[in-house]
């Protein structure tokens, strides 16, 4: 037995291990570090139109080339990552919320509010998200806010299945049992014992939440009805970019390469994280 | 010395349903317990026996109300408890602790067993922080481990230890009643009397009673003053430890305490086997529950449920032979 190793000293170790994963989580913070020191990075202000450059190929002074109005694109990439991150937390945050808010009371309670929960899920489920997204964009107001509060009151019910589940499990433990013989609440309960058992899964789910996330924006801000310009995401950056792909393709390029990657940086951690945080694999090399 | 009652347990029955799926209401019912009375005296130890699936660790939970009965009723100090709202019963909690049989499934993997110790004392006791420290070191060295185990993890621990920080956790918030629910069934045969003796020990300092549920015949006549034995959910015997070890009466009875290894090879013993297989609760047989084993079983046997014979020496036994 490796006495001295906490839980999460193993859970790295074998983290480490997976180059994947690894490259996963590089990929994630080095966007994080563009979103944080965007001014820094960016020569040019992204909003400042110069019309004597219009369209212009990438160049030493322009890396990623000019859009439509000769702003510069890779400035307006750079700060793109900021709604790109901004919404995949935020938008994540906000289903992971809800998902463990009726997860856990679902999988707790049981007997008829969790029939009654979990129903509810089940109608949730059948609404093809996309389109339910556009129609309620369609009539709230395109923009930040709404797009992220939209995709996380839309994304919530894969969570509250996974918290249910863990906590059906977990609350036969005797640990539980223990607690309620010595008193503790059922809040008490629910957020000492059961919540950071139950966290495991969540954490990966959200990871894989992040990057789809992300991409929802991205197409929400294609058809215009996400991010709305002049604030630049690399949504909207494409949606405008791919009319002039004839003979501008960085306009597409850049903006389609960035979402990819950032698509695939988040996978590759939440695969690594699941492959970490599984207990089967308890000891193996 | 004038002995109280702490516990008095009547007519105890729980019922669990069979779902036969969703639209079905369900018709059937598992009766692990079906009828159980206990009395228990302060400062002594009751000991309940059994096969497995006999109901035993169902009235240990009843009691606590981590299940809620079907029926009967539940006295602690006179009282009956199967009533009380959930902060009155938080205040009679504080009187009543178990002891769990698994100790890998009975601490929470994410919280250090300091923590695990200090949660009740949070909860139930006044005190600040640095006090509350201090008297969880205080209780981990009552239970033979050292206050340095503090911020240690359960899985830092061996089985034995777990169990003892178990104890500790149990013993946090000054209970006089203790319910030991298999408490060395789980560990190694070596570690299993150090255990014991720690519970012996805690006993006599901190005067406690213990209702001390087990399937293992010899450490109950180790630990306990009475002993209860059940089958299928009802009581089947019960008497004092001395009487019953020395001359069992229900057949069922000395069929268990024939299967008890004795450790000297020169002791000859005639071992009564019991053939077939224990019945399943949800679907008891007619008569006698035990008839269907029984190795003396005779004519009504089949038909009559025997009551509970009262028998000279303070005993009683549920069986023909003894009308």
């Amino acid at each position: 037995m490796r006495s001295s190793e906490s839980y999460l000293q193993i859970v790295g170790r074998r983290f480490r291990r997976n180059r994947l994963a690894v490259s996963g989580s590089v990929i994630i913070l080095l966007l994080f570090a563009l979103a944080l020191l965007a001014p820094v990075l960016s020569r040019y202000d992204p909003a400042v139109i110069d019309v004597n450059n219009i369209l212009s190929a990438p160049s030493w002074e322009h890396w990623m080339g000019t859009d439509e109005s000769g702003r510069d694109v890779m400035s307006r990439m750079i700060y793109g990552a900021r709604i790109s991150m901004l919404v995949g937390f935020v938008a994540v945050g906000i289903a992971t919320f809800i998902g463990i808010l009726f997860g856990a009371v679902a999988g707790y309670y049981g007997g008829r509010i969790d029939a009654v929960i979990m129903r509810f899920v089940d109608i949730m489920l059948c609404f093809p998200t996309f389109f339910l997204i556009l129609a309620v964009i369609a009539i709230l107001e395109p923009g930040l806010m709404n797009i992220m509060i939209v995709i996380g009151v839309t994304g919530w019910m894969g969570v509250a299945r996974l918290v249910r589940a863990e906590f059906l499990s977990l609350k036969e433990q005797e640990y539980v049992q223990a607690a309620r013989a010595f008193g503790s609440s059922d809040l008490r309960i629910i957020f000492r014992h059961l919540l950071p058992n139950a966290m495991a899964p969540v954490l990966v789910s959200a990871t894989f939440g992040i990057a789809g996330a992300i991409l929802t924006e991205s197409a929400l801000s294609f058809f215009g009805l996400g991010v709305q310009p002049p604030t630049p995401s690399w949504g909207n950056i494409l949606g405008s970019g791919y009319k002039y792909i004839d003979f501008a393709h960085w306009l597409s390029v850049f903006p389609g390469l960035a979402i990819l990657i950032t698509a695939l940086g988040y996978n590759l951690l939440g695969e690594g994280l699941r492959d970490a945080l599984d207990p089967r694999l308890e000891g193996s090399q | 010395m004038k002995v109280s009652t702490i516990l008095e347990v009547n007519g105890l029955k729980k019922y669990f349903p069979i779902d036969k799926g969703m639209f079905r209401a369900s018709s059937h019912v598992v009766r692990a317990v079906d009828g159980v009375d206990l009395r228990l005296q302060e400062g002594r130890t009751v000991g309940l026996v059994g096969e497995s699936g006999c109901g035993k660790s169902t009235v240990g939970k009843c009691v606590l109300r981590l299940i809620k009965p079907t029926a009967g009723e539940i006295l602690f100090r006179g009282d009956n408890i199967l009533h009380k709202s959930g902060s009155e019963m938080r205040k009679i909690r504080r009187e009543m602790q178990i002891i769990f049989q698994d100790p890998f499934a009975s601490l929470n993997p994410r919280m250090t067993v300091g923590q695990a110790v200090e949660e009740s004392l949070k909860i139930n006791t006044p005190m600040k922080r640095p006090e509350r420290i201090q008297r969880v070191v205080q209780l981990l060295e009552d239970v033979g481990l050292s206050g340095e185990d503090f911020n240690k993890y359960p899985h830092e621990f061996s089985g034995g230890q777990r169990q003892r920080v178990g104890i500790a956790r149990a013993l946090a918030v000054h209970p006089s009643l203790i319910i030991a629910d298999e408490p060395v069934s789980a560990l190694d045969v070596s570690i299993r009397a150090q255990v014991l003796n720690l519970l012996q020990e805690l006993k006599e300092r901190y005067r406690l009673t213990y209702l001390f549920i087990s399937h293992d015949l010899s450490v109950v006549e180790y630990l306990c003053d009475r002993v209860v034995v059940m089958y299928l959910g009802k009581v089947m015997e019960e008497a004092d430890r001395a009487d019953l070890y020395k001359t069992p009466l229900h057949p069922y009875t000395r069929a268990l305490l024939s299967a008890v290894p004795i450790p000297d090879p020169s002791v000859k013993r005639k071992r009564i086997p019991l053939t077939g297989e224990i019945p399943t609760a949800s679907n008891p047989p007619p008569g006698c529950l035990f008839h269907t084993r029984c190795p003396e079983r005779f004519e009504p046997c089949d038909k009559v449920l025997p009551p509970l014979f009262a028998q000279e020496g303070n005993r009683v036994v549920r069986c023909l032979l003894y009308q």
